[in-house]
Order: C-alpha cells, then sequence, then structure tokens
C-alpha cells in the first residue's frame, strides 16, 4: 500500500465526517424548530376547520352536536349565483387597491421626508404612527364624526375655506361611503408602510448612495433606479402583507357604516360576517372565507415567484 | 333493618337522631340539595348600571332559592357566539339571558330547550309577549319585561312652534315634523342604520300599516316607505339616520337637534339627566284611533340543553313571582310581563306609562319567519335605505329586497 | 453652507409639522373630544377647543381602566418577546442555510395570515378549552402571538438577507458554530429589524380585541380593548370618557415608540457594517 495522506487518514475522518453531517443536518432545525411547532400547533386546527366548515350545511344546532352535513362545493356555487356576493367582490377589489396604493405611496413617500434627520425629526416620526395605536373602535368612531353631514368638522372646514358649498353626505351616500371608507383606511395603514420602508432606508449600505450621488443621477433617478430596487425585497413583503390585512379588514368599515348605506361599503369580509353572525348560515360564511384565502394566495404566488428568482440569484 | 313492626322497638337515642335530622332537613330550603347547587348564567349587562342591576337580580332569587348563581357577562354583539363556543367546547352555561329576537335560532339548533318542558310556570304572563319566544309551537323562553318603541318630543319646541297636542296620525307626524324643522334642528330623527336596529324601529311604521316582513314588497309596504322618504324629502329627518344606530339618535334629541325622536324605554335612565323638557307618546298611526303595533325587545331567560333542570326550574319559578317581577320591570325600565303587577308599576314609574299602552300592541319580529328573519331584515334594511336616499324607488327596492330574501 | 442647511431644515421641519398636523388631525380631535362635555360634542357646529375643559372623563377612565392598561402592556410585552425568540432564529436558518422547503415555508407564512380572524378565534378557543387554559395569561398571549409571528419572520428575512454571508462565516471559522455567528454576530446587526418588528408585534397584540373578548368567560383578563368595547356598553354612551380613555391607551405605546426610535436612529446609520 503506498501511504498517502489519504490513505492514513481515510478511516477516522469518516465516521467523524458522519457525526459532523448529522449536527450540521440537525443545526438549521434548531433554529427552525420554535417555528414550525408553533405554526402547527396555533394555525393547523384552524386552516383544516376553515376549510372544513365551507363544504358542509353548518347549522346552530351543529355547535352543540357537531353535526354538519357534507354538502361539497353547494356554498361556493351559491354564492356565484348571490347577487350581494359578486357586487361586493367588486367592491372588496376596488376597496383593496385603492387603499394599497395610497398607504404604500404616501408610507414611502413619508419614510423618504423623514430619512434625512431634520430637527425634532425623531419625535415627530414616531407620532406618525399613532394611527396605528388607536383602538379601531376609536379611531372609527372619531372619522364617523369627522365625515358627519351636518356637524362634522371635514364639511365645516371645507365649507369654510370655500372648496364646496353644500356639504358632502361623506358617510350617508352610497357615492361618498366607499371614498370616506378608503380614506380612512389609508389613514389606518400609513404607519405601516411608513415603518418598515424608513427602517429599510436606513439599511441601506452608504457607499451605492453616494456612488450614485457621484455618478451625477438625480434624486429621481436614484430613487427609482438605485433605491427602489434595493428595497425591492422588503416591498414585496409589505405589498403581499397588506393585501392580506386589506381584504380582511372588517372592524372599520362595520363601525363606520356597517356595510351600508345600502350595502355601498359592502366588502368581502363584512357580508361574511352578516352570513355568519347575523344569519348564522356559517357555511356560506366560511366559504367566503376561503375565497378571501385564494384571493390572498393569487398575490402571495407573484411574491414567491420573484422571491424564487431572488433565492436563486443570493446562490450566484 | 328494623321492620316496621319493630319501629316501636328502636332504641330512643336513635329515634331522636332521626327526628332531629328530619327537623333539621325540613328547615333547608326549598331546592333540596340545593346549598350546594351552582347555576351558571350568561347576559349582555356588561355596562356598568345594568351590571349592577343584574347582580341584585340575581341576589334576590339566589337569597331566595339557594342556588348560588355564577355569572358571565359578555358585550351585546358576542352573545350569541359565544354561547355557540360554550356549545361547541360542552360548556354551555345553564340559563342564558338572551335578546329575545335570538331564541328562535337557539331554539332551532336545540341549544335550549323549551321551557314549558323545564316545567316553569307562566301563567299570568301576557300571551303575546310569550308568543315571542315561541318557536315551532313551543314556548322557550320567559321574558319577565318587555321595552319596547315610542314616540319622544320636546315640549318646548312643540310651544314655541305653537302645536298643542303631539301627533296621533301619520299626516299629522309629517306636518309637525315640517313645522319643527328649522336651521339646526330637524323635526324627527330615528336610526335607520344597517343592523337590526334599522328595522327594529321601522318596523312600528310597517306593521301599523298592515304590512308585514314576510311579503317585504307588499303595497302596504311601498306605501310606508314612501311615506318615510318622504320625511327625508321634506327635510323634516336628516340625511345621516342611515348612519345612526339609536343611542346617535337619542343624541341627536337630547341635544335639541331633533324635535322628536322615535326611541326605546331604554333610553329613560340616560335621558333623565338630559336639559331638554319632553314627553312620551305612543308612536302615530295611519289612521287615527288605530292601536299601533310595536316590536318588543328585551332580554329573556332561556333554559339550555346540558341545564339541570331542577335547579333551573327552581331558579326561574323565583323570577317569575310577581313581586320579583314587578322589582325587575322597575330597575331595568321595561314594562312588565303579567298584567297583576301593571296597576302597581304605573304607581311606581309614571314614566313608562306611555310605554304600557303600546306594549297591547307587540308583535313578534320571529313568530313567522322564524330563523330566516335575519336574512328578510337585512335585505329590508338595504331596501329602505337605498329608498331613503333617494336612490331607488320604493317598489323596485321591495321588489329585489323579496328576491334577495326568499332567493337563497 | 451652514446656512443652507439651516435653511433647509427649517423648511423641512414646517413642512413636517404640517404633515403631522393632517395626519393627526383626528388624534387631536380625539384630545380635545376628552375635554369636552357631551352636550358640546352633540352640537351642531364643532368646537375646536374645550372651554372650559373638564376633567370627569379622565378621572372615569382612570378609575375604570387603570388595571387595563397595565394587563395590555403585559399581555404586549410578552407576546413581542414570544414573538421575536421564534421568529429571530427562524428567519436566520430561512436566510443562511440553503434549505429546500424555503419556498415553501414562506409560502406558509403568507398562508397563515390569510385566515380570517374569526375562524382562528373559534379554533383556538376550542383548543384552549379543551386544554383548561381559558381566562388565563398563557393563552392570549399565544394568541397574541400568533397575530405577529409569522408577520416577524418574514420581516426579519428581508433584514437579515442584506447581511453579508462573510459576517457568518467569519464567525463560524472562529468556531463560534450557528447559534454562536447569530448570538453575536447577527443579532446584534440586525437590531434595526429586531425593533421594528417587535415594534409591531407589540402594536399588533396591544390592538387585538378579538381573541382577548374570546379567551374570556369571566372578567378576569381585561386589557385595554376590551375594556373600552364594554365601556360603550349596551345603551348610553359616555364619548367623554371614551375618548378619554383612547387617549390614555395611547400612551403606553407612544412611549415605547420614542424609546425605540431612539435606539435606531443611535444605531446603524448608512446600513451595515463593512469590516
Amino acid at each position: 500500500m503506498v501511504l498517502t495522506v489519504d490513505t492514513i487518514k481515510a478511516p477516522d475522518t469518516t465516521r467523524v465526517r458522519r457525526k459532523f453531517n448529522l449536527r450540521r443536518r440537525l443545526v438549521p432545525f434548531t433554529f427552525m424548530a420554535p417555528a414550525i411547532v408553533f405554526l402547527i400547533v396555533m394555525f393547523g386546527y384552524p386552516l383544516f376547520y376553515n376549510l372544513e366548515m365551507s363544504l358542509q350545511h353548518v347549522t346552530v344546532g351543529t355547535f352543540l352536536t357537531g353535526i354538519a352535513p357534507f354538502v361539497g362545493f353547494d356554498n361556493y356555487t351559491d354564492l356565484l349565483s348571490d347577487p350581494l356576493f359578486i357586487s361586493s367582490l367588486q367592491r372588496t377589489a376596488i376597496f383593496t387597491v385603492l387603499s394599497i396604493v395610497g398607504q404604500m405611496s404616501i408610507g414611502m413617500g413619508l419614510a423618504l421626508f423623514f430619512w434625512r434627520a431634520f430637527p425634532f425629526s425623531t419625535a415627530i416620526r414616531a407620532m406618525m404612527l399613532v394611527p396605528w395605536l388607536l383602538p379601531l373602535v376609536v379611531s372609527a368612531t372619531i372619522f364617523r364624526w369627522i365625515f358627519d353631514l351636518d356637524a362634522g368638522v371635514l364639511n365645516y372646514l371645507l365649507e369654510t375655506l370655500n372648496i364646496i358649498q353644500d356639504p358632502i353626505p361623506w358617510i350617508t351616500s352610497v357615492d361618498y361611503a366607499m371614498p370616506a371608507t378608503i380614506i380612512t383606511n389609508i389613514w389606518v395603514g400609513i404607519p405601516f408602510s411608513m415603518a418598515v420602508f424608513y427602517s429599510g432606508l436606513q439599511s441601506l449600505p452608504k457607499e451605492i448612495l453616494e456612488a450614485a450621488h457621484l455618478d451625477g443621477a438625480t434624486s429621481w433617478q436614484r430613487f427609482w433606479r438605485v433605491i427602489l430596487p434595493m428595497l425591492a425585497p422588503l416591498t414585496g413583503v409589505v405589498f403581499t402583507l397588506s393585501v392580506t390585512y386589506t381584504v380582511k379588514v372588517f372592524d372599520l368599515i362595520y363601525i363606520l357604516t356597517a356595510g351600508g348605506p345600502a350595502n355601498a361599503t359592502q366588502t368581502l369580509a363584512t357580508y361574511a360576517y352578516q352570513l355568519s353572525f347575523r344569519n348564522l348560515d356559517w357555511g356560506h360564511g366560511a366559504a367566503i372565507g376561503n375565497i378571501l384565502v385564494v384571493i390572498s394566495l393569487c398575490f402571495a404566488v407573484f411574491y414567491l415567484r420573484s422571491f424564487k428568482k431572488s433565492l436563486a440569484a443570493e446562490d450566484v | 333493618m328494623t321492620s316496621n313492626r319493630g319501629q316501636s322497638a328502636m332504641p330512643i337515642g336513635r329515634r331522636l337522631l332521626l327526628l332531629s335530622v328530619s327537623a333539621l332537613a325540613a328547615t333547608l330550603p326549598m331546592a333540596g340539595f340545593a346549598q350546594a347547587a351552582t347555576l351558571t348564567t350568561i347576559d349582555y349587562a356588561t355596562e356598568s348600571s345594568g351590571n349592577a342591576m343584574m347582580n341584585n337580580m340575581m341576589k334576590v332569587c339566589s337569597d331566595q332559592t339557594g342556588i348560588t348563581i355564577d355569572r358571565q357577562a359578555v358585550p351585546y354583539p358576542e352573545l350569541v357566539q359565544k354561547v355557540l363556543q360554550a356549545a361547541s367546547s360542552n360548556s354551555l352555561p345553564d340559563l342564558i339571558l338572551m335578546d329575545n329576537s335570538d331564541a328562535a335560532q337557539l331554539a332551532d339548533g336545540g341549544i335550549i330547550v323549551p321551557i314549558t318542558d323545564v316545567g316553569v310556570d307562566l301563567t299570568g304572563f301576557n300571551p303575546s309577549i310569550i308568543q315571542v319566544g315561541a318557536y315551532k309551537g313551543k314556548d322557550y323562553t320567559m321574558q319577565a319585561g318587555v321595552n319596547t318603541l315610542a314616540l319622544w318630543y320636546n315640549t318646548d319646541m312643540f310651544k314655541a312652534a305653537g302645536i298643542a297636542n303631539p301627533p296621533t296620525t301619520w299626516e299629522e307626524l309629517k306636518a309637525d315634523a315640517k313645522k319643527l324643522t328649522s336651521k339646526g334642528v330637524y323635526g324627527l330623527s330615528f336610526p335607520a342604520v344597517a343592523t337590526e336596529e334599522g328595522t327594529f324601529h321601522a318596523s312600528p311604521f310597517i306593521w301599523s300599516n298592515g304590512g308585514d316582513f314576510q311579503t317585504l314588497n307588499s303595497p302596504q309596504n311601498v306605501e310606508t316607505l314612501n311615506y318615510i322618504a318622504g320625511l327625508l324629502k321634506d327635510g323634516s329627518v336628516s340625511k345621516s339616520v342611515v348612519t345612526w344606530a339609536g343611542d346617535d339618535a337619542n343624541d341627536q334629541f337630547i341635544s335639541g337637534r331633533a324635535a322628536m325622536m322615535i326611541g326605546g324605554s331604554w333610553h329613560l335612565k340616560n335621558n333623565e339627566k338630559a336639559s331638554i323638557h319632553y314627553n312620551i307618546v305612543s308612536i302615530p298611526t295611519p289612521k287615527a284611533g288605530e292601536q299601533v303595533k310595536v316590536p318588543v325587545g328585551g332580554e329573556a331567560w332561556a333554559v339550555s340543553a346540558t341545564a339541570d333542570k331542577g335547579n333551573a326550574k327552581t331558579f326561574l319559578d323565583c323570577l317569575a313571582q310577581d313581586p320579583v317581577v314587578l322589582k325587575w320591570a322597575e330597575s331595568g325600565n321595561y314594562v312588565p310581563s303579567k298584567a297583576s303587577v301593571l296597576d302597581q308599576f304605573r304607581k311606581d314609574v309614571p314614566d313608562m306609562v306611555p310605554f304600557i299602552g303600546s306594549t297591547a300592541g307587540a308583535v313578534s319580529r320571529t313568530s313567522v319567519l322564524g330563523i330566516a328573519y335575519p336574512k328578510y331584515s337585512a335585505a329590508f334594511s338595504a331596501a329602505m335605505q337605498a329608498v331613503l336616499l333617494g336612490t331607488k324607488d320604493a317598489k323596485a327596492a321591495l321588489d329585489e329586497a323579496e328576491a334577495a330574501a326568499t332567493g337563497k | 453652507m451652514y446656512r443652507v442647511s439651516l435653511a433647509r431644515d427649517l423648511l423641512k421641519l414646517l413642512i413636517g409639522l404640517l404633515i403631522a398636523a393632517i395626519v393627526l388631525f383626528p388624534l387631536y380631535w380625539m384630545i380635545n373630544a376628552s375635554f369636552q362635555p357631551r352636550t358640546a360634542l352633540l352640537a351642531a357646529i364643532p368646537s375646536w377647543f374645550p372651554d372650559p375643559p373638564i376633567l370627569e372623563g379622565y378621572m372615569n377612565a382612570i378609575a375604570g381602566q387603570g388595571t387595563a392598561l397595565l394587563t395590555s402592556c403585559f399581555v404586549a410585552l410578552s407576546s413581542a418577546v414570544l414573538s421575536l425568540v421564534i421568529a429571530a432564529p427562524c428567519a436566520y436558518a430561512l436566510v443562511i442555510f440553503k434549505l429546500r422547503f424555503t419556498t415553501f415555508f414562506i409560502f406558509v407564512l403568507l398562508l397563515v395570515q390569510m385566515i380570517p380572524n374569526v375562524v382562528m378565534a373559534n379554533s383556538l378557543y376550542t383548543i384552549f378549552a379543551r386544554a383548561g387554559w381559558l381566562n388565563t395569561y398563557q393563552a392570549l398571549i399565544l394568541s397574541d402571538a400568533s397575530l405577529s409571528t409569522p408577520f416577524a419572520i418574514l420581516l426579519l428575512r428581508a433584514f437579515m438577507v442584506s447581511l453579508p454571508r462573510t459576517l457568518t462565516e467569519a464567525a463560524l471559522v472562529d468556531g463560534t458554530g450557528y447559534w454562536g455567528a447569530f448570538m453575536r454576530v447577527i443579532l446584534p446587526l440586525s437590531r434595526n429589524g429586531l425593533i421594528t418588528a417587535g415594534l409591531f408585534c407589540f402594536l399588533f397584540a396591544w390592538s387585538d380585541f378579538l381573541y382577548a373578548l374570546t379567551m374570556s368567560t369571566k372578567q378576569k383578563i381585561v386589557p385595554i380593548t376590551l375594556s373600552i368595547y364594554q365601556f360603550i356598553g349596551t345603551h348610553g354612551t359616555d364619548w367623554t370618557s371614551v375618548m378619554a380613555t383612547a387617549v390614555l391607551a395611547s400612551i403606553p405605546p407612544i412611549v415605547l415608540l420614542l424609546a425605540g426610535q431612539r435606539q435606531v436612529t443611535a444605531g446603524l446609520m448608512g446600513g451595515a457594517v463593512k469590516e
């Protein structure tokens, strides 16, 4: 046998290498284990329960006896022929798109504004999180007062400044109720976008920004060509989560308008609530809940596709 | 062990023991094993004065029957949900004090059992009030007191406008409301929000005109909605009513921004502290001299499927006694459900007298539609709102509502 | 140069105040309302300044809601800590290890946040009722943590992804292992992200109402959201006191916010540190 380094070393390292490999395989799981356990325990049953309920005919008696006949996709097909469901779907789309565009653009704008510190910027920026802090019941009530037709402060201001002649029926008309609700929702959602974008901006490597500045790029170009692409992972998360949260928005709309007037602000979330808790028709309510999940998933898929690409890019 | 014949031969000591034990047993409360008995209850009296009242009432019968009450209070909109959650986890409370319109739903699901099966004695209770808690021919609830709607009006404003008497017909209501409307003051306020409250406050008008909720698009209902929409068109009623719940409409009235309101007896306590002078009368009817038909709200007791029927009966029988019913009604601003106590009630709470007359015309929202009522109510309130705002005409809106309610 | 800078700073301050005034107008209205008597709140013309201000609202608020505020603080802080403890290592693992199921895991994180809140509430109620954990702090803390943990993982991952691998590799060479790298190198550098994530976890838990309502069958654990809701009650709303309560309820989060923001600016100005 020729004595080489390999032949002498080989026998020992195999056993050590196996042990080392096993430990290496386990290490990631020590990091992930708490999260995996938590997810399974907290979300496993609800996911299943939600899906199951939408495929059953659930009555009040079900809660006591557990009996709920399986009806397949009947609940879903019933909804498709329900005009209120279709119109609620349209309203949900409008509500979601406009809310997110508003929240994210204003949030980004504010994050950029606060990026470079100025006197008292820390305090003012902290105060900008207040809309998120207030209990929804309180925020929605305050906006109800502000939007009031006769005594609301908004109409009062608009009339005093001569911007309008007659008071606008913000929440008392089928035309203005949705805009009023969207404005309120944007207000509540700005802090989320702003805080996340702000932190993202703070974490950007200064060198690249300075290099772009030295290269003669204008602020506009710097924003679109350098900053925005670097914030892409963060933007993706904010966007996908914003969609998920916005389609579920319920409390705000319910307290502001109760889905009215005349269903003008009835979204899928509020309709699902009405079905489940006013009509006590859980099967259909759960079906809407699942449809909301599917809608959110569509957006999630887009995010995941770009995520996969970025994962591949990281490997380079 | 000792035979009958041998009883006389029982040792003195043992006989004395037997005697004293049976004497002791005779002095125990009627409930027998009651000293250890507990009943769990659930209600929605979370607001401070209501909470205090409930605790007092529970104590009254707790002391009398010896049954301890373990009480849970949840916010009003959550009660049914809580009950159902409890049902699914096998922890139903024994007694449920719920909004009387929920009886049909809970009965249908078997969550509550007929009160007659439990053996509670309902003699002396107003039959139309018992009917409110009936489902499929069986009575499910014991409702000690009811609340209902009436017309509240600002006496100072009436004097200033030169109106001698409050309106009794729809014509008069329309005219008076118009007369009383001025800058910053509307003639009439009522809640027309998209929840059950809106339907509740519109129901006196619907029923008194001969319509109902089973047939939403009846000509009578079209006439009724046109009438109410007419009040808005006159400018006598604010368009904001479609966003107002009962409390909002009441706020308008007591702050002097509305001369009249359609409101419930539950506002009495709150309005005592108001700075305006007001009076209460029955809601006007389409024609003179008719009995107004009103909804009756309020809380009703029901027994859950898993309750100990013996204890439940004992406790509820206590609550159903005349003096207890009177106390319940007086402390909760309800009209008592037993005719026998009405005279005393009239003397004790003169403020409530206007409501007593109205309850003679009590109609149940759920007696015909049962568990389908919420669907019809939701369809109706959407139609009503569309008509009030002028976006649809009454016939079209009600036709649509009828289709929506019956379609599914 | 100094002059220009000062001018620009002052201009920014003015614009900043204007923006704050617009965005925070409802907050001003809330504070205004908390000092006004009921009659003023119902008047036809809005009154801009309480004249004279009344303190009844605050007295009612403090008397009724003091415990609720403390409960909220405790639950929200515990929930945030729990979320971060679960989320941070998980986020790190997703970044540093080339796990094959990463995309699927992200998918699950997004999916679980889509479950309607009411379904979650009912399911968790069933689980905790069977475990006999209703009316306990752990049930509420766990439920509130479920609101924010998936989000925290995603957010922290997005932050950690921008930290260079060389940091971890250097630590590994030093023989500290992955946990050592995580604790000694990555966590300190992720302070930005941790504080932001922690802040949101706290806020999600603080503003939770549904789980607080669901998990309590007796009045044992009442956080501020539930307390306000009950304050509003079935009939007769005392808006002055409600608004006063809301103002008080906003103070702890705002205080936390200010403290947290200072940490962030004191930390990394200018992105990731390069050795």
